[in-house]
């Protein structure tokens, strides 16, 4: 299992900054009285996380490949773990949407009508003070500058704005499309439904290997808003309302390096990061700002 | 320029012509004559607020010089008629009809302009507070000749006040419409046009005919009203769902019915969906029925407007089976979402867009049931026995809607473990091309006689001294 979190540190670290931030939730309700809904995989990283960091005790996996049924069965982590066998979209609504929840709808691939439609239904499904979290491909991996904008088009038709151009599709571009349209999907979902807009909380790009995104938000109402500000998640400086993403990227250092590194940074005042001869400064300013979330004994 | 003048008014009045013509472009025949009934529904209910129209008529009659509708709905009262019934938009100062169908006061005048250019009404009015009371009147109207005048006025032919009706005389109004336009009076003979305007009035007021109400067209079997049903057993459960959704200082009380009927004909079963578009069998009825005060509004609503196509999936008939009922009622007509001439929601609405919420999620969860029957259905071998989902929906019988328990979600039997797949063969096909001598050679050393022998000889080999 550690050797996953070595593999993929930058997803590692989003993993503990979501768990970071729904500590927060505790304003709203106690996590006992919460639910983490997810998709497990075999190796279920992200259940074992929110069940240790915040004791949730009621999950449910929603897993694709039903021929995989006993082993993830054998693999699941707890047994208090619900197994949903199936598409997503017919299996969300098997879920009990009455308690609030953390869903995090982690796909692979790049967003398209179908992701669109779950996210809807989940977050009109969800009671306010829920969070609603999607991971996708940022859509520009293994696509051709040329391309891009032909195969965003292809992926979500109507929905990508006219005025786009293939200049807006270099690096994080087709990303930054793709949380537009969800944001503007969430946004009506959870007005028609709730009463108000969706507050966006996170808005990742990180790259282990594949351009990732994440992004999500927590459904609120008229009733939940005064609450919500309360949870003061605005506080997290990898906490994003709006376009600008959080850029994760966790630069690889000895263990020495590290340990000289997290002395100077904890507590760090003055603003001056400690350096260290031979290592460039923006991988010192990078791992400044995730530090606290990467993987590791240290 | 600039003159100076000492009338600063500047008119705005209305003309008649912009009513009499313009409202009744508006409207369709059909729905304008749906609009007639609605008054005559409205009257009914207000006689009798526990519901139960059982005794209440309403009888329309067509024919090339005339149409009809007459009702026993407890009538207008003379008073009503002098300052509400024919005043054009509905008075702050009228209290309006609780739970009530019409609502903006246009409703008969512009039915009546719509189907002919003259019309009289009759009305008998017993005021069920008072003796001695009642009132009844006559007024006839020639539209042509009512448009040249300056008043906003009609004249009463007869009218008496005060007086006591006999009690077997018939509470109610009969409106005649003469000298119909020309199309109008097309359609109405037209066979098909009344098998339309049936269906439209047996659709659109199934509730209140459920609730003893008899429509009669041309006379003869009154209207038969359809019994909205969903398939329910042990373990099949539609949902139900009731919530209220306040809006302003009112409330509307919401009931929603969303499930699956049983599949209707034989040749249903077993049926491929998947495949030309042009095979897709539609049956009219699946989708969404959307009553407000128990009158239809939408029917068999298959848009994206209900959910279809987004967040759920667009129609395909494998969802042939979807029905959904929602039940709309508010004591202030005001507050439900129609259009003018109610044939249409009103999108913009903050109580419809709270209720298409709930529908939206609901039609997905319906079509997530019926999309694993239908992947179990597929995996059914012919010696297998019936999964317990095919079985369930295959036998749960239908039962009227209102006898239904609440279920906030669909409940149907989970799906069984997909058999794991017997692994296909992994093979990978080799081809080259060799010298012909040596090849020879090498086939005469392993007594082989065809190049692919050869090959797999060679390959073997190869593979048992290098890796094996």
């Amino acid at each position: 299992m550690a050797q996953t979190y070595e593999f993929r540190p930058a997803k590692a670290a989003q993993r503990k900054m979501i768990v970071d931030a729904s500590r927060r939730l505790t304003q709203i309700a106690p996590f006992d009285s919460y639910q983490y809904v997810g998709f497990g995989g075999l190796e279920f990283i992200d259940f074992v996380e929110f069940h240790r960091a915040l004791g949730i005790p009621k999950m449910t996996s929603i897993e694709r490949d039903t021929q995989m049924q006993h082993r993830l069965e054998f693999n699941k982590p707890y047994r208090s773990i619900r197994l949903l066998m199936g598409e997503a979209r017919d299996q969300l609504p098997e879920v009990d949407w009455t308690i609030p929840s953390i869903v995090w709808l982690d796909y692979t691939d790049v967003l398209t009508t179908g992701v669109l439609h779950d996210v809807d239904f989940v977050i009109r499904s969800c009671c306010p003070g829920s969070v609603v979290i999607v991971t996708i491909n940022g859509a520009s991996s293994g696509v051709r500058p040329g391309d891009r904008l032909d195969n965003v088009r292809n992926n979500l038709g109507d929905l990508v704005d006219d005025d786009l151009s293939e200049k807006d599709m270099a690096g994080w571009g087709p990303a930054k499309v793709q949380r537009g349209i969800l944001q503007a999907r969430a946004h009506t979902a959870s007005r028609e439904a709730h009463g108000l807009p969706m507050r966006q909380l996170f808005n990742f790009h990180y790259a282990d290997g594949a351009k990732m995104q994440t992004w999500g938000g927590i459904v609120t109402s008229p009733v939940m808003d005064r609450t919500i500000d309360t949870c003061r998640f605005e506080d997290l400086e990898f906490i994003r309302a709006d376009e600008d993403a959080f850029e994760i990227s966790v630069p690889v250092f000895t263990v020495r390096e590290i340990a000289f590194l997290e002395e100077g940074l904890a507590g760090l005042h003055d603003g001056a990061l400690p350096k260290i001869k031979g290592v460039e400064a923006g991988d010192i300013k990078a791992f400044a700002r995730v530090y606290r979330w990467r993987a590791g004994d240290r | 320029m600039v003159t100076s003048d000492t009338d600063t008014t500047v008119d705005a009045g209305a003309e008649k012509r912009f009513f009499i013509e313009m409202l009744t472009k508006d409207i369709e025949l059909l729905p304008a004559v749906v609009d007639l009934v609605d008054n005559s529904v409205d009257g009914a209910r207000d006689l009798h607020p526990d519901g139960d129209l059982a005794g209440q008529w309403v009888k329309i009659d067509l024919s090339e010089e005339a149409f009809t509708i007459s009702d026993n709905s407890g009538g207008i009262s003379a008073s009503i008629a002098r300052h509400y019934a024919f005043r054009f938009g509905r008075s702050r100062d009228f209290a309006g009809v609780k739970r009530s169908v019409g609502q903006f006061g246009v409703g008969m005048k512009r039915a009546i302009f719509k189907i002919g250019s003259a019309f009289e009404v009759e009305s008998a009015y017993r005021d069920p507070n008072a003796r001695g009371q009642d009132s009844q009147f006559k007024l006839a109207v020639d539209v042509e000749e009512w448009a040249q005048q300056q008043d906003w006025t009609f004249e009463f032919d007869t009218v008496q006040e005060g007086i006591s009706l006999p009690p077997d005389e018939v509470r109610g109004t009969t409106i005649a419409i003469t000298d119909l336009h020309q199309s109008v009076q097309d359609d109405l003979c037209d066979p098909s046009v009344q098998k339309l305007l049936r269906t439209e009035l047996r659709v659109r007021h199934q509730e209140s005919i459920q609730h003893g109400l008899k429509i009669y067209l041309n006379g003869g079997e009154p209207l038969a009203a359809s019994r909205p049903a969903l398939q329910v057993s042990d373990v099949v459960k539609p949902v139900f769902k009731e919530f209220q959704v306040r809006s302003g200082e009112g409330v509307v009380d919401v009931k929603l019915y969303a499930g699956t009927v049983a599949t209707r004909r034989e040749k249903d079963r077993g049926f491929e969906d998947d495949g030309q578009a042009e095979n897709f069998q539609d049956p009219g009825d699946a989708g969404w029925y959307l009553f407000c005060n128990d009158r239809l509004l939408l029917v068999a609503d298959r848009s994206p407007i209900t959910g279809w196509g987004n967040p759920a999936a667009a129609y395909h008939p494998q969802y042939r089976r979807f029905r959904g009922f929602v039940y709309l009622s508010s004591d202030d007509a005001g507050l439900l979402p129609w259009n003018t001439t109610k044939t249409a929601v009103d999108r913009d609405s903050p109580v419809f867009r709270a209720v298409q919420s709930e529908m939206k999620t609901t039609l997905v969860a319906v079509q997530a049931v019926l999309n694993r029957e239908k992947q179990v259905r597929a995996r059914i071998e012919d010696e297998d026995e019936k999964p317990e989902i095919v079985a369930a929906f295959d036998a749960a019988p239908e039962q009227p809607i209102a006898s239904l328990a609440v279920s906030a979600q669909m409940v149907a039997p989970a799906s069984p473990p997909a058999k794991p797949r017997s692994p296909a063969p992994r093979i990978q096909r080799v081809q080259y091309t060799v010298d012909l001598d040596k090849f020879k050679e090498v086939a005469d050393l392993l007594g082989a006689s065809s190049g692919s022998e050869v090959g797999r000889l060679t390959f073997d080999y190869f593979y048992d001294q290098e890796i094996d």
